[in-house]
């Protein structure tokens, strides 16, 4: 039992770096074509902008919430548009749009895959001369590195129009007062902080998606194994590189 | 002489502690149909497999035109699947692609033809086999006959050399069964060299040139189609249902 807890997230993660430096070498040998990388950026982030829009918009209406009812009480109101800046471009968006992501991206690519795995799609473009690599893994593993970022500036965006509006509707702030120091607080060091990590989330949602969908076994029930997998596996990793990136980020630059 | 195209030597092939195959051995002439017959659970599609480097194999040697083909890296497999076609028991069609999409995959990853060019060879292959109109269907939306015959098509539309036919008449009805087999014929009339397998004799027969038989692990017997019905051969206890293997 104990040997299992250990052996299995070690062949997870040994799986993981094996997708990742085959995807490598693979992107080195050959690009994949431009229209399968097209297709999934449209599939896997442009569709995604409802869901990331409306998850931006209510974390926005309730964190300034929060906290402009909990700094009334010690006369630290004005300071909801800094801190709901501060925490927007550094942490909540990043992680909220990469979690989101790994729900519905995640998900989607594992149980797609998978399903092409069980039956024998991904065999059959191997049969048919081709990658799988340059016709499924990468392009998606690409359409997640362009998407991200892009997705997550537009969360910080409308989380920082949320805040602006309910410190404007609820704390009686102006919008000019918000939007002064929104602007005034957001260094472009804090700015790339937020801007990165969005890289490194997506390898942490696209790679575990299709490891556990190029891994499917046992039909049916393996793709619902392997999507619940992808989805669990894709949120650790995004809070553990979360961890380190923050931690590479302090080092760097450390407010001195 | 007759040219031996592929040749299989000393196979073994085993899943954990379950020997799937001991000891398979035989050789594929240029421009002939060979049957692989064999119980369930023989391997014969393992077989099939291992001839494109879908499946590894434990030990033993693959010959594809005197060369060595069973260790390859996964490039120059793809160099091989350009000269030998896998034809999948259930079409494996890409459900995402409409069947003009499927049948023109190989032809744009492999040959710099036009869209022109493409669309009129697809039209004029599935005119062949009785599909026109249904270039613009998905393959949700094909009986399970029509499926067979786009993937049949899509694994020969590239003109390769050797053509693996994984049980391509299994659940059909006997009509689509025989369009199945006239195309195969037509194939062959065209110089298509091909391994066949399945558990369907009657196809079989018509179609192959030499009928192997598979049975615990080995090539268990070797009969031409004509000699299999005069004779009192493990074959024909095969077709007739009385060998259990």
């Amino acid at each position: 039992m104990v040997s299992q807890l250990i052996k299995n997230p070690l062949e997870i993660m040994g799986g993981l770096a094996e997708v990742f430096m085959e995807s490598i070498r693979e992107f080195k040998r050959k690009r994949p074509k431009s229209i399968d990388v097209y297709t999934q950026i449209y599939n896997l982030g442009i569709s995604s902008i409802p869901l990331i829009a409306i998850t931006a918009l209510c974390s926005g209406f309730v964190m300034t919430l929060q906290f402009g009812l909990g700094l009334e009480k010690y006369g630290g109101k004005p300071y909801v548009p800094k801190v709901m800046s501060l925490a927007i471009f550094l942490e909540l968006s990043p992680v909220f749009t990469a979690l989101m992501c790994a729900a519905r991206v995640g998900a989607g690519v594992a149980s797609e895959i998978g399903s092409m795995k069980v039956t024998q799609q991904i065999d059959a473009i191997r049969a048919l001369g081709s990658s799988p690599y340059q016709k499924i893994y990468l392009p998606r593993i690409l359409a997640c590195l362009i998407s991200f970022p892009i997705l997550t500036l537009l969360t910080s965006f409308l989380a920082l129009l949320a805040t602006a509006v309910i410190a404007r509707a609820e704390l009686g702030l102006p919008f000019l007062f918000s939007y002064q120091k929104i602007v005034t607080t957001i260094t472009p060091w804090e700015f790339l902080s937020g801007f990165f990590k969005p890289f490194g989330f997506a390898l942490c949602v696209a790679l575990p998606a299709c490891y556990f969908g190029m891994n499917v076994s046992d039909g049916t029930k393996g793709v619902g194994r392997a999507t619940t997998m992808s989805v669990v596996t894709g949120s650790i990793l995004i809070f553990i590189t979360d961890y380190f990136m923050t931690k590479i980020y302090w080092i760097i630059y450390p407010y001195s | 002489m007759i040219d031996i195209l592929l040749e299989v030597k000393n196979l073994k092939k085993s899943f954990g502690s379950k020997i799937v195959h001991e000891d398979i051995n035989f050789k594929l002439y240029k421009g002939e149909c060979l049957g692989l017959l064999g119980g369930s659970g023989t391997g014969k599609s393992v077989i099939l497999r291992a001839l494109i480097g879908l499946e590894k194999i434990d030990s033993g040697r693959i010959l594809f035109e005197n060369e060595e083909i069973q260790n390859l890296d996964e490039d120059h497999w793809q160099d091989i699947r350009k000269k030998i076609s896998y034809v999948f028991q259930n079409g494996a069609l890409f459900d995402s692609l409409s069947v003009r999409e499927n049948l023109a995959y190989p032809l744009r990853e492999h040959f710099k033809l036009t869209e022109t060019e493409i669309s009129k060879k697809i039209k004029t292959l599935l005119g062949e086999v009785g599909l026109e109109n249904t270039e613009e269907l998905f393959p949700s939306e094909l009986s399970g006959g029509m499926q067979k015959r786009v993937g049949l098509l899509r694994s020969i539309i590239f003109s390769p050399e050797i053509i693996l036919f994984d049980e391509p008449t299994a659940g059909l009805d006997p009509f689509n069964t025989l369009n199945i087999q006239k195309t195969i014929l037509k194939m062959k009339s065209l110089g298509f060299t091909s391994i066949f397998v399945s558990h369907d004799m009657p196809t079989a027969l018509a179609v192959c040139d030499r009928i192997l038989l598979i049975k615990n692990g080995r090539i268990a017997e070797e009969a031409l189609p004509e000699d299999i019905e005069s004779s009192n051969s493990s074959l024909r206890k095969f077709m007739e249902g009385t060998l259990k293997l």
